[in-house]
Parts: structure tokens; sequence; C-alpha cells
């Protein structure tokens, strides 16, 4: 084998979960900023400039390994997309699908420490993979003789052969992570065909946990104003009934500095941008990018709540059928008959 | 349901929602509000948006006009509405203002959320559109609002009153006093 020690001769994977982005809060409040992908490609671009072989990027866009389906998938399509069109090789399907059914999803990773064979044992297999990919991209020739060299010998290529074959063996006890299903080991076998040691999972059926039905199908923040939500524009140079003297200027809004038109004129009365600093004034609103966070968050939260009740029996009644009913179904009664009956005993 | 005891933090998340509740208003009446000098008793917030007109972008400024009717005037607006299920939704009889206040600004806070995340949260279990019910809604209190007499509570008047009070001397004129 050659000497690896010089920088020529090494080739730069990246594995990326995605998991960071979750951290320890609850994945609805998983925030990422709306060029992250770009800036992610950027990244891995400069790295490839500088490596001298082609890199191999795997993104994980498997909501299981999450533990929920959240923008995390879109992150990683954009990105590959980018990627992609960077000529760089990226996959992003097989390993963290693989990872997944080996170790569970990555708080079973993370937080219960199961055994970590089964997770390096798939890198170290995709590490492998991605080699044999690469040295059949550069030399075709050398592609049958790296598939013989791990079947002779182990030593030859840096990986234990026995306990690859081990630790790949489909796992029969781990639990998988929030879903709480095991491994569908009757749909592959250790003696089938397409991966070394063991075969490929092909139809894997696993039980969700309630709050994963509570799709947050992406969380990149839009724009809070749109015209549906009766949001409306001014035009500083046009609208001026609707604005004072000092905030309507008779051209186009492009000259009025910012921190201007956030002024409060004193003009609230008749002025739209005085009242809306006003506002932002008297009753600290929140930056719009906030705002924004919080509108998804407190959706997220209501989704959540009508499937809790939902859960227990008491499904929320659809509007167009008995609105009524529906009212009744989300008002807050028992809680004020609780409290206004303490209320009364402690007065 | 969200206010529901046994509902954990529900009584939080029934505050958040309501406190997106208030009635949105189109921007021809945003027009004669203001030129009628009645913008003090509208909320109004603002967001920074891009603005593409099809050769550069631009940063523009966008706003949004609201109404909070009061509790007295929702109390009385579902009594309309509810008639003899009133006592039923409430829970008992002599419910105070403040508390069909909650419920129906929870209840357009609801409607708002729903209809700004429908492209990617749906958790009314609903086949119509959160828009058209919020704005169907946000009608029926616009007309009850019209066709009967102006209910305010004592805190929106003391505040218009601390308005006039404290902004007419900073524009350097007066006008009648409304008293």
């Amino acid at each position: 084998m050659p000497d690896i020690a010089s920088e020529e001769n090494v080739t730069i994977h990246f594995w990326i979960s995605f998991a960071f982005l979750i951290t320890d809060s609850h994945p609805y409040h998983v925030w990422v900023e709306g060029n992250f992908a770009e800036r992610l490609a950027e990244a891995v671009r400069s790295v490839d400039k500088m490596a001298t072989r082609p890199i191999f990027v795997s993104l994980c866009k498997d909501p299981r390994f999450h533990g929920i389906r959240s923008g995390i998938q879109d992150v990683a399509m954009d990105s590959a997309d980018i990627l992609r069109s960077y000529g760089i090789m990226v996959t992003t399907d097989g390993m963290w699908r693989l990872m997944y059914g080996h170790a569970g999803n990555h708080y079973m990773n993370n937080h219960n420490m199961p055994d970590r064979l089964g997770v390096f044992a798939t890198m170290e297999k995709f590490l492998f993979r991605q080699r044999v990919l690469l040295m059949c991209s550069l030399n075709v020739e050398a592609a049958k003789g790296l598939n013989d060299m791990v079947k002779e010998s182990s030593m030859k290529v840096g990986i234990n052969l026995e306990l690859m074959e081990r630790v790949l063996r489909e796992p029969s006890s781990i639990e998988i992570g929030a879903g709480g299903g095991v491994p569908d080991t009757a749909s592959a076998g250790s003696d089938c065909p397409g991966t070394v040691g063991g075969g490929r999972r092909v139809n894997v059926e696993y039980e969700k946990a309630p709050w994963i039905e509570a799709t947050v199908r992406s969380v990149l923040p839009e724009p809070s104003a749109n015209m549906y939500d009766i949001w409306f524009y001014v035009n500083h140079g046009r609208d001026e009934v609707i604005l004072c003297q000092k905030h309507y200027n008779g051209r186009d809004d492009e000259v009025m500095p910012h921190d201007f038109m956030n002024q409060n004129l004193g003009y609230g009365k008749e002025c739209v941008a005085c009242r809306a600093s006003e506002m932002a004034r008297d009753y600290n609103l929140w930056p719009p990018e906030y705002q924004r966070k919080m509108i998804i968050k407190t959706a997220a939260r209501s989704r959540a709540f009508f499937n809790i009740m939902a859960d227990t029996g008491n499904a929320i009644t659809d509007p167009q059928k008995d609105f009524v009913q529906f009212l009744k179904d989300i008002s807050p009664r028992q809680w004020w008959a609780t409290r206004d009956a303490s209320m009364v005993r402690s007065s | 349901m969200v206010g529901n005891k046994g509902c954990e933090h529900g009584e939080i998340l029934m505050k958040a929602l309501s406190h997106f509740g208030m009635v949105r208003v189109p921007r021809d009446r945003v027009k004669q509000i203001f030129t009628g000098k009645r913008g003090r008793q509208y909320s109004v917030i603002r967001a920074e948006f891009m603005l593409d007109d099809g050769q550069m972008v631009h940063a523009r400024f966008a706003y949004r006009v609201s109404k909070d009717y009061g509790n007295v005037f929702y109390k009385d607006y579902l009594k309309m509405v509810l008639g003899d299920d009133l006592t039923d939704v409430m829970g008992y009889l002599d419910v105070a203002a403040e508390k069909f206040g909650d419920v129906v600004e929870m209840w357009l806070g609801m409607l708002d959320l729903a209809n700004m995340t429908k492209s990617q949260i749906t958790f009314m279990e609903t086949k119509a559109d959160p828009g058209e019910l919020l704005a169907g809604l946000e009608a029926s209190l616009n007309i009850f609002h019209g066709t009967t007499r102006s209910t305010t509570t004592p805190i929106h008047q003391e505040r218009w009153i601390e308005d006039y009070r404290i902004h007419e001397p900073r524009r350097g004129f007066r006008e009648l006093d409304p008293a």
C-alpha cells in the first residue's frame, strides 16, 4: 500500500448528519438561516478546491435518523443539488439509512450509548465503498484488484474483515430510536448479496411516535409579509393619504433611509409609519425574524395539542361539519371553571 | 381545548394564541382610517420584505393594520352567534367579558396562525382554507360591529383620551376639545 502520510494521497470524506442542528431542543424548533445550504456548499467546495483528489459527501436526508421529518431534509437536498452543480460527488441515500438501521436515531447514539460498533462499521463500510468508487473513477483496472484485496487480507486495506462481518450482522436486539420498533430482520440476512458482511435492508417498516406525525415540512423562515395575510406595501412616493408630510417625500422610497422610516414623528393618528413606530415603542414588538419564528412555533404547538387531544379521545370537530361543536371543543371552559372555583374558595 | 386543565401548558398556549387574535383591516379601509385621523385606534405592525420588480430587488416595508374590538364587543358577538349554546360553551353563567374576549381572540389567532403557516403545518383537521375561515369570521365581526351600537371597554377610552392629551400638543395646534 502506498504511504498515505503525504497529503496528496488523502481522500476527504464528508459525512454530514445535520443532527447538530437539533441540539437539545425539540426538533420542531430547528431553525436554519435562509442561505445555510449555500454556505455549507461553499464551505465544502473550498475544501474540494484544496484537495488533490475528488472528495465524497454523504448528506443525511433520512428523517428517521433525526427522529422527525423537518426542514433538515430540505436543507440536505438543497445542499446536494448545489454540490452536484459544482461537480462534487454527493450521496443522500444509503449510509445514513444504514446508520439508523444499525444503531437507531441520533438520540440513541448520543444519549443511550448503544454499542458503537455498528456505527463505526457502517462508516468503515462506506469509507471502503467510496474508496473503491474513487479508485474505479481513477483507474478502472484497479477496481477488481481492490475488491479482491478486501477479501484476501484485511491488513492491506486497513479493515479487519472478521470484525466487520461480526458487527455488520443484522442486529436483532437493538431498539430503533424514538419509533420504538425493531428492524425487520426477515427481509434481509447475513448471507444476502450486495454488502460486505450483511444484506441490504430493502423493506423496513417502523412505528412512529405520535408527535412525529405533526409534520413540519419546512422550517425555513418565509417572509412574514405577503399579500395573502393582508399585508400591504406603502409607497413613500405615492401614498400621501396615509403618510405624514415628513414620511411622504414625493419620490420612491429608495431614497428613504430605514432608520428615518422607523422614526415616530408623532403623527400616529394619520401616518401609518408613525403609528407602526408607536406600536413598536409602546408594546416592544419583537423583530420580524423572531416574530416569524414565534408564529411557526406556536402553530407547531397547536398542532401538537390537536394530536394530543385526538389521542386522548377528545378530537376537535371539523368546523365545517359542526361549527358550534368546534367552538365548544376549543373553548377553555374546564380551566376557567376550575380556576374560578378556586378563586371563590380562597375569597 | 387548549385551556383544558387536563392538557399540560394549555393555558399558556391559549394566551399565546389570543395575542395573535385581532381583526385585520384591508388596505382600502386603512386609507379611510388614516385620512379620518383614527390611526391610534388601530394596531399597526411593520415588517421588512424584499420587493422584486423584475429587474432589481428592493428592501421595502410592509404594514399590517388590525383592530381589537374589545372584550365587551366580543361578549355581545358571542351571545348573538351562540344563543342558547353560550352557557354550554363557556361552562357556566355570568362569565366575565375578558373570558369572552380571550375565546374570540384565541379563535382569531388560531385561524390566523393556521393561515400564515398553511404551507408548512396543517393543524386544523378541515379541508377548508383557514384563510377563508378567518376572512369569514372577520367579515362576521365587522358586520356585527357595523350593525350594533359601538361598545368600548373603559381601558380603550382611557387610552384614546391619553393619546389626545399626549400627542396633540406636540403637533403645535389644538383641535376642539372632545369634551
